[in-house]
């Protein structure tokens, strides 16, 4: 809404609105001002003297009258100063229609990238705080922290001083963004708002495959880099190796300002670890390093046991070089010396800073050693007794199918080519051996009525020589495991219902099925591993040492629990052993600013994002356990910025420099005069010139 | 009533001798000279005997000298009356009533003075139309009476010192020294009360009381300024100019006050609030002739 009047333009109060208020508001002044003075009363002891004093009569009425009539005119100036200042005039010309802007700030791990002693985020939050001084009196911000999980910070708000506060209280989170979800959010935060704009403060280190379509509502980029400060803006730093572009696109306008220093990072891009099953006391770590810069790097790879409150004690040290771009797979072996908590850290040999600093540590949680009862039914099986046998938790009691179920209670059952009709007591079951031919009679032994249940998925056409030719790698069946190139004799296609997972296909067909029935869950394999080179592999007694992991995560009581590493920004489902129902609190990450959370307990499972990296605290009544989270993301050490940013196919416009606030708006010197009034009122009041 | 006097002071009060410069008849002897010619010890002069005389009177070595017989006169010693006149208008107590309690003081000194000198002391305090009274007393025996009636005293109403004069002027069968103890905040005229006094055979002192404060009372900005004796009112608006204004119209009013008694033989002190107490009795009323 604007009113002209003269050469001014009203974006705040119109012009009848101004009127309308001037008179509500003048009204009660004036009637006031008509009321008599209620004087004073003073006792005197002797009125007459006063009496003849002629001052006491020397003003008239009207003279009276006209000092009052004054300081009503300076009152009614005021409340017209005051009216016309929430008026909000502007030249003509310079008025600028309301907008809403969703101002999306990246606060990913990349984000913390420095260079020349400033961090993208911290160039993100002064551009942020110019945005919000350049907004006008009719824009409204949303400020949206743009993680993992991306969140509104308080809803749309004309109060910069709040808008401020928001950006303020921001910091890098390590995590990585994503940007598609915040596009979504703002989008739905926008609708219904006139004028509605997305503005993105970022680095755009996001996947690529992770932007997303493009919002509904226009957007404007920001690309951060970390490079002089924002007194440069609108400006940006050129790339290193500029492409022919646009003169108008905003990675072509800094042709004064020299050309910020190459970025490069070094970065643990994974960490885990694991015990092994036949030594409880020794493990294995995975840790994966990533070189993002554009030359080779050689690095110091620190594998160290930590404890709370102390110092991390190194259990090894490794010396690597890493190409431009390389990123580098080691497990070290054997290690020792560690009870529950490990960090990995790198430091560079060059004595350089690195560019990220957050990826440069990674945090691991050894589990607890395993011990679980297996009932195996069927014939001796001399390779699964002895991957049963190396894991050192395991307790494994053998019966024939006829035998089935036994007493006593068992945590998970291996049908090992035998398929009797499965009871629940005997807890989640892992099917190996090629499944029974549908077509095929009925054993003459096997009751009529448990025909339809031996086996939990439907069996379909016969296989030969086939092998894993799909496989869900982020599966934890598929830990330590490569299954590639496994060859397979013969088997049965599994078809699986549609609840069910497939964790495993060759071309020809599944062969590895996931699901959960009346009796439990289950995994079944659709054929018999002797009848493959699987049973010769080393990563036979992995896959069943992982199929037991995962049936017994899967346990009601929740024995298992893979703690061993949390990728920060990504939910994880945990099944705790003990874990009471109701709540539990998670402390952490350790250290200085630990926050503290309560998360829901349900069925001795509960859900948790960790935003930070490092070792956390679970308690609940009766048990504490220790979780570890890390940034693990190769994108997140990816640091080199994304200048232009392509959302479905089309270049995401450069945000140029907003139009600034006018330095000498015409309402803060309508509140400047009428504060001047109000001093000269209150200095005549006070010298008794108006009253 | 220990609060209106020490014991120091009251004997300082004791050699002070009231003073009057017309001396007046009394109906007992005291100690002030009369032109009465009686049973004092003072000589007086010589008349003709003549029957009836007493004879002890006879002056024998005028006998023996100018051979007549001549008897001796003497002025005879006799009592004055001394009237204490309180104004008891509200005016007096106005503000912490500081003007009304050195009224009573003063009152209570020169009676005290009086009654030392066996004079015939009466008090009366003033109200609009009409005072309250204390029948004369005679003798230092006395004063712890007239104590109690000052130390009672309180001040209200308004103040018409004419009427509430005229009664008690008219009381006064002989000639006293009336002396009038008030702010002479009378509407109708200060003049009015000393007027009624000289007109009844009294003799008048005035001493007015005064406080400075209310010569500037503390007044700003718009009041309604409210007579504490007739509630009436006026709006003002007053200035720093307008104070000094009032002022000077106050201290106009003493010293026309002041003119005007002097023109007419009438004592006039000015006694305020601020001076002390024993400085008011022994300098300021001697100055004013009312002591000697």
């Amino acid at each position: 809404m604007s009113t002209a009047l003269l050469a001014f333009v009203f974006t705040g109060l119109g012009g009848g609105a101004l009127l309308g208020w001037f008179v509500a508001l003048g009204l009660p002044i004036v009637g006031l001002y008509l009321l008599r003075v209620r004087r004073r009363r003073v006792a005197v002891p002797f009125l007459a003297l006063l009496r003849e004093w002629p001052g006491a009569s020397r003003r008239t009425a009207l003279e009276r009258s006209l000092r009052h009539v004054l300081s009503l005119l300076v009152q009614l100036a005021l409340l017209l100063l005051l009216l016309l200042a929430l008026a909000d005039p502007r030249p003509e010309g310079q008025a600028r229609p309301s907008r809403s802007l969703a101002l999306l700030v990246d606060v990913s791990a990349s984000m913390a990238t420095t260079q020349a002693g400033q961090s993208r985020f911290e160039r993100a939050r002064l551009r942020a705080n110019e945005l919000i001084g350049s907004l006008g009196a009719g824009d409204e911000l949303l400020v949206i922290q743009l993680g993992a999980h991306p969140r509104a910070l308080g809803g749309f708000s004309r109060d910069r001083a709040r808008l401020r506060d928001a950006i303020a209280g921001l910091d890098v989170l390590d995590t990585s963004a994503d940007l598609s979800a915040g596009l979504r959010l703002a989008d739905d935060a926008l609708r219904g708002r006139e004028r509605g704009e997305i503005v993105l403060l970022s680095d755009g280190a996001f996947p690529a495959h992770g932007l997303g379509e493009a919002p509904r509502h226009p957007l404007r980029y920001d690309p951060l880099d970390a490079g002089p400060g924002p007194q440069a803006r609108p400006t940006v730093p050129s790339p290193p190796a500029p492409p022919a572009e646009s003169p108008t696109s905003s990675t072509a306008s800094a042709p004064t300002e020299p050309p910020a220093a190459p970025l490069d990072n070094l970065g643990l891009v994974a960490f885990s670890a694991r015990r092994y099953p036949r030594d409880p006391l020794a493990f294995e770590v995975l840790a994966v390093v990533h070189n993002a810069a554009a030359e080779p790097r050689e690095i110091e790879l620190t594998i160290a046991a930590a404890a709370p409150g102390a110092a991390d004690v190194p259990l090894e040290l490794v010396r690597l070089r890493l190409a431009p771009g390389e990123t580098q797979r080691h497990v070290r072996a054997n290690l020792t010396g560690a009870d529950e908590r490990l960090r990995a850290s790198i430091r560079r040999l060059d004595g350089r800073e690195d560019g990220l600093s957050r990826d440069d540590s990674a945090f691991a949680v050894l589990p607890p050693p395993r011990s679980a009862r297996v009932l195996v039914v069927g014939e001796p099986n001399t390779f699964l007794d002895a991957a049963l046998l190396a894991e050192p938790g395991v307790r494994a009691t053998r019966v024939s199918a006829a035998a089935y179920p036994p007493a006593g209670e068992f945590d998970v059952t291996i049908f090992d080519g035998a398929f009797p009709a499965r009871v629940a007591a005997t807890g989640p079951a892992l099917y190996l051996g090629t499944p029974p031919d549908p077509t095929a009679p009925q054993s003459p032994t096997s009751p009529p009525d448990q025909a339809g249940s031996r086996y939990p998925v439907g069996v379909g056409k016969a296989l030969t020589d086939f092998g894993f030719d799909h496989w869900l790698r982020e599966d934890p069946l598929f830990r330590f495991l490569d299954p590639y190139d496994v060859q397979v004799l013969r088997g049965r296609e599994l078809s699986p219902s549609a609840a069910d997972r497939v964790l495993g296909r060759s071309d020809q067909g599944a062969i590895l099925v996931a699901g959960e029935r009346s009796e439990g869950r289950f995994l079944a394999l659709g054929f018999d591993p002797r009848d493959s080179d699987f049973v010769l592999r080393i990563a036979f007694p992995v896959f069943v040492t992982n199929a037991l992991d995962r049936l017994l995560a899967a346990r009601a009581d929740g024995r298992a629990l893979d703690s061993s590493h949390l990728i920060a920004g990504v939910g994880a489902a945990l099944s705790v052993p003990g874990l009471a129902q109701g709540w539990a609190e998670i402390v952490g990450p350790e250290g200085p600013g630990a926050l503290r959370l309560r998360v829901p307990v349900v069925e001795h499972s509960l859900v948790f994002a960790p935003e930070r990296a490092g070792f956390y605290r679970l308690e609940s009544a009766g048990s504490a356990r220790t979780l570890a989270a890390s940034l693990v993301d190769v994108d997140e050490s990816s640091v080199a910025p994304r200048r232009k940013l392509e959302l479905s196919g089309q270049s995401v416009r450069p945000l140029e420099a907003l139009e600034p606030l006018e330095p000498t708006t015409p309402w803060t010197w309508l509140v400047a005069v009428a504060w001047l009034i109000a001093l000269i009122e209150w200095l005549s009041y006070h010298r008794r010139w108006t009253v | 009533m220990g609060s209106l006097f020490d014991a120091d002071f009251l004997r300082r009060l004791e050699s002070l001798a009231l003073s009057s410069r017309r001396t007046s008849s009394g109906e007992r002897r005291g100690e002030q000279r009369s032109k009465k010619r009686g049973s004092g010890v003072t000589f007086a002069d010589h008349r003709p005997y003549a029957a009836g005389d007493d004879i002890r009177f006879l002056d024998v070595a005028s006998y023996q000298r100018l051979g007549k017989l001549l008897v001796r006169l003497y002025e005879e010693d006799e009592d004055r009356s001394l009237c204490l006149l309180l104004d008891g208008s509200a005016s007096m107590s106005f503000g912490d009533g500081r003007k009304f309690e050195l009224a009573k003081q003063l009152a209570a000194a020169l009676g005290y003075v009086g009654l030392s000198g066996l004079d015939r002391v009466g008090a009366y305090v003033l109200r609009e139309d009409s005072a309250e009274r204390m029948p004369p007393l005679r003798g230092k025996r006395r004063v712890l009476r007239m104590l109690r009636f000052l130390s009672a005293a309180r001040a209200n109403g308004a103040t018409d010192l004419g009427r509430a004069l005229r009664p008690v002027a008219l009381a006064q069968r002989r000639g006293a020294l009336a002396i009038l103890l008030t702010d002479l905040y009378d509407p109708r005229g200060f003049a009015t009360g000393i007027d009624v006094l000289r007109w009844n055979r009294l003799e008048p002192c005035v001493i007015q009381l005064v406080d400075e404060r209310e010569a500037r009372p503390p007044l700003q900005g718009d009041v309604r300024a409210v007579d504490v004796e007739t509630d009436q009112s006026l709006e003002l608006t007053v200035t720093r100019a307008g104070l000094d204004a009032v002022a000077k119209l106050h201290a106009e009013r003493t010293e026309s006050a002041r003119r005007y008694c002097l023109a007419r033989g009438v004592p006039f002190v000015v006694a305020s609030v601020d001076q002390p107490f024993d400085r008011i009795v022994l300098e300021i009323l001697r100055r004013g002739g009312i002591v000697e």
